[in-house]
């Protein structure tokens, strides 16, 4: 029998013979093969290796209820609205709409942003000829010494000595 | 996919960096025309809101700018025209020589209520002579007698610092 190793034809025949797959007649064929064949006879043990490790693996237990609850949530979810399958998406998933979230995030932050930005910077300056518009109180302080400047003029060159 | 979570933390970061690094509101000074146009602009308005606009300052000053805003609302036209004129030419000069000028108007209004007259009336002369006719009357004899060391320093100084009119 041809080394299904070193000829890389029909590896299946070495995967099912570690796996106990193959019909009696072939297995006993194999088996004098990997007699001789120390390629064969590695690949063999490791497989085997693997497979008695999942033969000796023991699921964990689940609760009496498990069932009924994965449906209740199957349910639920189905139940529920476009933006929370969403959420379910991109949070659970690496789809097409895993990357959704995280963009949509971001516009809102820089939205917020430009938002806080806007009315500081393109604020209009106070027109002070215009009536009825609110004073800040920086210009109040000018105004207060407006008014001051206007009280010394009027003590220093009082009206009636200049007529 | 990895990147693409990172996008929320990238722009929040973006943010605060934005926000931090906006500059201070500014004091905008404005033109002393501007600055009179709005002494006007708050006579016009109506009391509930000049009040409320007025709230923005302390007690005290807020009594004051009452108090001189209305004094100067019952001035003649012809006054008021005046004083923004000459108020508009002070406010247009160096602050510091603004200042210099405000500095000696205190000490003026310190001097003793009898000593205020004579001084207002003695600027009101020195301001209207030519300068070599002022020098010769800041030197002569009458001045030095009739004025205080402090009296002297205060018409040297507003004849020299206040504009002419």
């Amino acid at each position: 029998m041809q080394c299904p190793i070193r000829t890389k034809e029909n590896p299946e025949v070495l995967i099912e013979y570690s796996s106990g797959r193959l019909t009696p007649a072939v297995a006993a064929m194999f088996q004098s093969h990997v007699e001789s064949c120390a390629d064969c006879r590695a690949f063999s043990k490791a497989q085997r290796a693997a497979w008695d490790a999942l033969d000796s693996w023991e699921p964990m237990p689940i609760t009496a209820d498990f069932d009924r609850k994965l449906y209740a949530r199957i349910d639920e979810y189905e139940k529920s609205g476009w933006w929370t399958k969403l959420w379910h998406r991109s949070t659970w998933q690496s789809g097409s709409f895993g990357s959704a979230m995280p963009i949509a995030t971001a516009c809102v932050t820089l939205a917020v942003g430009v938002m806080l930005y806007l009315p500081l910077n393109n604020k209009p300056a106070m027109d002070l000829s215009a009536p009825q518009t609110k004073i800040e109180s920086s210009d109040l302080d000018q105004i207060e010494t407006t008014l001051e400047d206007i009280e010394m003029f009027k003590q220093l060159t009082p009206a009636a000595a200049r007529s | 996919m990895a990147s693409f979570r990172k996008l929320p933390l990238l722009a929040m970061l973006l943010l605060v960096q934005f926000l931090y690094a906006q500059p201070k509101k500014q004091t905008t000074v404005r033109p002393p025309r501007a600055r009179l146009n709005a002494i006007d602009k708050l006579s016009r308005m109506p009391p509930a809101q000049r009040q409320r606009e007025l709230e923005k300052l302390s007690p005290e000053r807020r009594a004051k700018v009452e108090d001189r805003l209305e004094k100067y609302n019952r001035l003649p036209q012809a006054q008021k025209e005046r004083l923004r004129v000459q108020t508009e030419t002070f406010q247009n000069l160096p602050p510091e020589r603004q200042e210099a000028v405000r500095k000696m108007f205190r000490r003026f209004n310190n001097l003793p209520e009898d000593r205020r007259q004579p001084v207002r009336e003695e600027l009101r002369h020195l301001r209207g002579m030519p300068e070599p006719e002022r020098t010769a009357r800041i030197n002569s004899e009458e001045f030095r007698t009739k004025y205080s060391p402090g009296e002297r320093q205060i018409l040297e100084n507003l004849t020299t610092l206040v504009p002419p009119d």
